[in-house]
């Protein structure tokens, strides 16, 4: 399992960086080389650590922790089929480590990240539609079920584009640079992660790489279905480079817009579950 | 008193570093239940970064003295 | 009911007639979660909160009085318990009332903060949460109305539930402070004391992530 879980952080990092490098090309710049951020952890961990004097201590340790293990535990989901309600509950629960991240430095630009995180709670609407959606067509929320009805029926892609489009669209919300980050956006230095330096940043960036691989196997398990590993991979960067083009392309949204634009296509995937739960 | 916390952040390490090793092997073997397993090595994953993180930046001399000025 | 594809393997039931309290892998992960950020309200002691005056190099820090301290670790501490309860409960009352509570001691965690900011989004907050109790405990009155009984384990996959009853579940659980009624609480988390206003947040998304499973389940 621990084999899994470095790997996995390795693979997250290495997409962080091949994200950085896609975004630099498409804007022409030359952009860093793709292991990046890869040496940017191992920087951060031999930096000097410390736990700022303003800070409450135990919950500015503790949420690192937290970050880490809830996408621990999403990878282990993922890898056993356990309930894609599961998946949806831990990364429900990753606003609470953004919110935490924010609040428990004392710094003000901390909090803005933390306040904007609990304004940026729509992102989470439509993965709940995508849940809604496939429950309808596959009849089950467990992901080994619902891997075994692509099997048998095809990939959930071409059945139900829009879910698609929704966890698409929640994958984009959690990507750095992406439109939707308003959390760290740099007019509040790096937003609700400002305080956290060193060791804590380290460990914050390895939890990022751990999600970010973590979001983008959910999307291809769920919606392509069980392809080989090098499939899986190839697919997982062309799922990538389609989200590095976007964050590349788009400027930063404000808060606001954020929220209308994620409950915006939230609603119109409700209403096409509507559609759909009348004619089944 | 530097070179207790470098050491102390290395027993953590090789602790936690070991549970999980172990619990991964004893999950794969069949020894543990595979969810003991996972929740053993969820638990102690990151507590191993973290402290591997702070061993090997526990610096072991005397820093300089910080700037307390303003 | 753990036949049902929803919410993975039972870990444990406890009967009490026909109220079932169970956890499944799902609820029991969501239980050890309000649980750790329950042990952390206690623990851990609130920041100090930097303030900075825009467009000068200005800045001061403020302590948190110990006596504000003490009540909203109370307030955080029964909150905790009150998700607690939500996250354990077999019953669809039982869940309405610490979904209810939930909502009090939410404002209860901000009451005591003197900032007018805050105080006037706690009001906003209060009667939001205050009507969202119609919808809620009408969910589960209908509930009962309908199907003779509120336990989540006889309903479970019968399908017995009218979908206004649910409907009027989620809706209620929105108004004790999820999206889209969340805005009034983006203020109230300009209040000092990060481990407890962060017990804000951790409840009411923890409810929302049981009621989905309810609503799912029946």
């Amino acid at each position: 399992m621990i084999e899994y879980l470095i790997f996995a952080v390795f693979a997250g990092l290495l997409l962080h960086g091949i994200h950085r490098k896609a975004i630099a090309r498409i804007q022409g710049r030359p952009g860093p080389p793709v292991w990046q951020e890869i040496l940017h952890v191992l920087k951060f961990s031999f930096k000097e650590t410390w736990i700022p004097w303003t800070a409450s201590r135990t919950l500015f340790v503790a949420v690192v922790f937290i970050a880490i293990g809830i996408w621990s535990a999403a990878l282990v989901v993922l890898l056993t089929g356990e309930s894609l309600l599961l998946l949806f509950g831990i990364y429900m629960l990753h606003k609470i480590v953004e919110h935490g991240l924010g609040l428990s430095s004392g710094s003000p630009y901390g909090k803005f990240g933390a306040i904007r995180s609990v304004m940026s709670a729509a992102s989470e609407i439509p993965l709940f539609a995508t849940i809604a959606a496939v429950y309808l067509v596959t009849h089950s929320l467990m992901i080994s079920d619902i891997l075994a009805w692509q099997t048998a029926n095809g990939p959930l892609l071409i059945a139900v584009p829009p879910a698609a489009a929704a966890l698409y669209i929640v994958v984009l919300a959690k990507m750095h640079y992406s439109p939707f980050a308003v959390i760290e956006s740099k007019e509040i230095v790096s937003g609700n992660m400002t305080e956290h330096f060193g060791v804590w940043r380290a460990g914050l960036d390895v939890a990022f790489g751990l999600k970010t691989f973590v979001l983008l196997y959910a999307f291809i398990l769920l919606f392509i279905g069980p392809i080989p590993l090098l499939a899986a991979a190839v697919a997982m960067l062309i799922l990538l480079l389609s989200l590095s083009f976007i964050c590349a392309t788009t400027p930063m949204l404000s808060p606001f817009d954020t929220v209308t634009i994620q409950i915006g296509a939230a609603g119109l995937i409700v209403v096409y579950i509507l559609i759909m739960g009348a004619i089944l | 008193m530097m070179s207790m916390k470098k050491q102390n952040a290395l027993i953590m390490t090789v602790l936690a570093g070991g549970v999980c090793i172990a619990a991964s092997v004893a999950g794969s073997a069949g020894l543990l239940p595979l969810w003991a397993a996972a929740v053993l090595v969820i638990v102690f994953f990151p507590v191993f970064l973290v402290s591997l993180g702070l061993w090997w930046n526990a610096s072991e001399k005397e820093g300089d003295t910080p700037f307390i000025g303003y | 009911m753990f036949d049902l594809p929803i919410e993975g393997a039972q870990l444990m039931a406890l009967e009490f007639g026909d109220i079932v309290d169970y956890f499944s892998v799902y609820t029991g992960t969501l239980f050890v979660f309000a649980l750790l950020f329950t042990v952390l309200a206690i623990v851990s002691l609130p920041e100090k909160p930097m303030d900075i005056v825009f467009g000068g190099d200005a800045y001061y820090t403020k302590d948190i009085p110990l006596d504000l301290l003490r009540f909203q670790r109370f307030m955080a501490i029964a909150c905790g318990l009150a998700t607690l309860g939500a996250m354990a409960s077999g019953d669809i009352f039982n869940f309405t009332l610490f979904s209810s509570m939930i909502g009090i001691t939410n404002i209860g965690i901000v009451a005591a903060v003197r900032n007018r900011h805050v105080l006037e989004a706690a009001f906003q907050y209060g009667i939001v949460a205050m009507v969202a109790t119609v919808p809620l405990f009408g969910g589960a009155a209908i509930v009962l109305a309908s199907t003779g009984t509120l336990s989540i384990w006889a309903l479970a996959g019968a399908a017995a539930v009218p979908l206004l009853a649910k409907i009027f579940l989620v809706l209620g659980v929105m108004g004790e402070g999820m999206a889209p009624f969340y805005i009034g609480k983006a203020e109230i988390t300009r209040a000092p004391g990060a481990p407890y206003v962060l017990m804000i947040h951790v409840s009411s998304l923890l409810l929302f992530l049981r009621v989905v499973e309810i609503v799912l389940t029946v």
